[in-house]
């Protein structure tokens, strides 16, 4: 996927696969078969849209032939920090529940920091520890909303 | 109840105590700090400040709930201007042109517009409930399931014109839009849509979810790859906008204003749609509508303005009908 041309391809072919899950999976809906339209009737349509585009766009796209555009990937480097910033948000989304927002946002907050500024690891700290403190003063204490505590605050 | 001065100045009197202008302030600066926060909107806010009202008399509760509703309907273009990631749904047609303007050095001068088209379009609408409620509720039922078929249409039709050359993609990206608002029950039979078995799916996706993911994942995605560390400063001077940029945006307010009201007043038509709608009349009729999306303050001005419109309408159908325009 060097070119434009090349990612609309792919793209279009992805997106019309998706449009044939769709349609593959509203056959399962069941129920309302009083009404003159069952509810399975809309997510056909979506479906039946998805993949017309989607196969539109790869068609589109694959039949332009002349000036294309080169895509500007990213470097290495940037793929790896990109990946590492992904899981360590999937982690934290995981640690919320057995640890709790203040402690799994203290850790996300400082790792991320720390990754992404090597050299200002005390400031991590900082900021983390602050932002950890506010969001279970804001959120939990004073908004009472039903993130976890975790084991420290309860 | 008729309309009459008498009527009026009495009302004015109950709403001008020190008590209530009170409880109004107070309203809509708790408001707007919920509403700074991405995630909580206008609906959460006032679920979750609610039992603040309840040790006040029933007209300074009302008061502060509509204070509370209007803070946090502003607040949530603060977080869009500034760092990409809308308050609520509302706010993401200010998200496109507001974030533009404050890479450009200008978040001063665009949260401003807000705050201004906010209290023109609020103050307009305010005058047009005290005169026209009754009339207005009248023709807010008149609208029928052809003329709301008729809007959505309209609505789904924006795409076209937001899409500008791409097209195909734009409809791709309305269709996928589509297909996460399917996930859930289905409102007319209950039957379960795309949950695949998952009782967790059958609620839905959370469309305020939805938009802060999406803006704020991928914020932080081109924050890592153009390696940005710190947050630009800019000079306390850029903070005002211009008298020009005032004079560029008046017709763009009354517009936007018009057009939020008069949607705002069809219950079940929320501002997340009269804000693209006031979005997209402004593009087409603006003579340089290839600002818009770079960074054109009259696509601050118009989302924003109608926002508050569409909030003040909503209690004509509210308080005559009970009939709430959105959740």
């Amino acid at each position: 996927m060097k070119t434009q041309r090349a990612a609309d391809i792919v793209v279009g072919c992805g997106v019309a696969l998706f449009g044939v899950f769709i349609l593959y999976a509203s056959t399962f809906i069941t129920g309302g078969a009083a009404h003159r339209l069952p509810p399975r009737t809309f997510p056909m349509v979506v479906g039946t849209l998805l993949l017309l585009c989607g196969s539109g766009l790869a068609l589109k796209s694959w039949s332009i032939r002349g000036t294309d555009f080169a895509i500007d990937w990213p470097d290495r480097e940037w793929v790896r920090t990109n990946v590492v910033t992904l899981v360590s948000l999937a982690c934290y989304i995981a640690l919320m529940d057995p640890l709790g927002l203040p402690l799994a946002s203290f850790l996300y907050i400082a790792f991320s920091i720390w990754y992404l500024k090597r050299s200002k690891w005390l400031m991590a700290l900082v900021i983390s520890l602050i932002t950890a403190l506010t969001s279970y003063y804001l959120f939990i204490r004073l908004l009472g909303l039903s993130f976890p505590a975790g084991f420290l605050f309860e | 109840m008729g309309f009459s001065f008498d009527y009026l100045i009495q009302w004015f009197a109950t709403a001008l105590t020190w008590q209530n202008l009170f409880w109004a302030f107070v309203g809509c600066f708790i408001g707007t700090l919920v509403g700074v926060l991405p995630g909580i909107g206008p609906v959460s806010g006032i679920a979750i400040l609610l039992p603040l009202t309840t040790v006040l008399p029933a007209t300074s509760a009302i008061i502060m709930m509509a204070a509370i509703y209007y803070g946090a309907m502003y607040g949530g273009s603060t977080t869009a201007i500034v760092v990409n990631i809308p308050g609520e749904a509302s706010s993401v047609p200010t998200a496109i042109d507001g974030y533009e303007m404050a890479k450009q050095g200008k978040a001063g001068p665009a949260l401003a517009i807000s705050a201004i088209g906010s209290f023109f379009a609020g103050t307009i609408s305010v005058i047009a409930l005290t005169f026209f409620a009754p009339m207005l509720a009248e023709f807010a039922v008149v609208f029928g399931p052809p003329e709301y078929f008729a809007l959505m249409f309209m609505g789904l039709s924006l795409v076209i014109s937001l899409s500008g050359r791409a097209l195909l993609k734009g409809i791709i990206s309305m269709a996928l839009g589509l297909t996460f608002a399917l996930i859930g029950q289905d409102p007319l039979t209950g039957a379960a849509r795309l949950t695949f078995g998952t009782s967790t799916l059958n609620a839905g996706v959370d469309f305020i979810s939805v938009i802060v993911g999406l803006f704020a994942i991928s914020e932080v995605m081109i924050n890592v790859e153009q390696r940005i560390t710190a947050i630009d400063t800019m000079s306390i001077s850029n903070w005002m906008p211009t008298w020009a940029d005032i004079k560029q945006c008046i017709v763009t307010m009354i517009r936007a204003t018009g057009v939020g009201f008069f949607l705002g007043l069809l219950p079940g038509c929320a501002p997340s749609v009269t804000t693209f709608v006031a979005y997209d009349l402004e593009k087409r009729v603006s003579k340089h509508p290839e600002r818009f999306g770079h960074g054109a303050i009259e696509g601050v001005c118009a989302p924003e303005s109608a926002n508050n419109a569409t909030s003040t309408a909503g209690f004509i159908p509210l308080f005559s009908f009970g009939l709430p325009t959105a959740p």
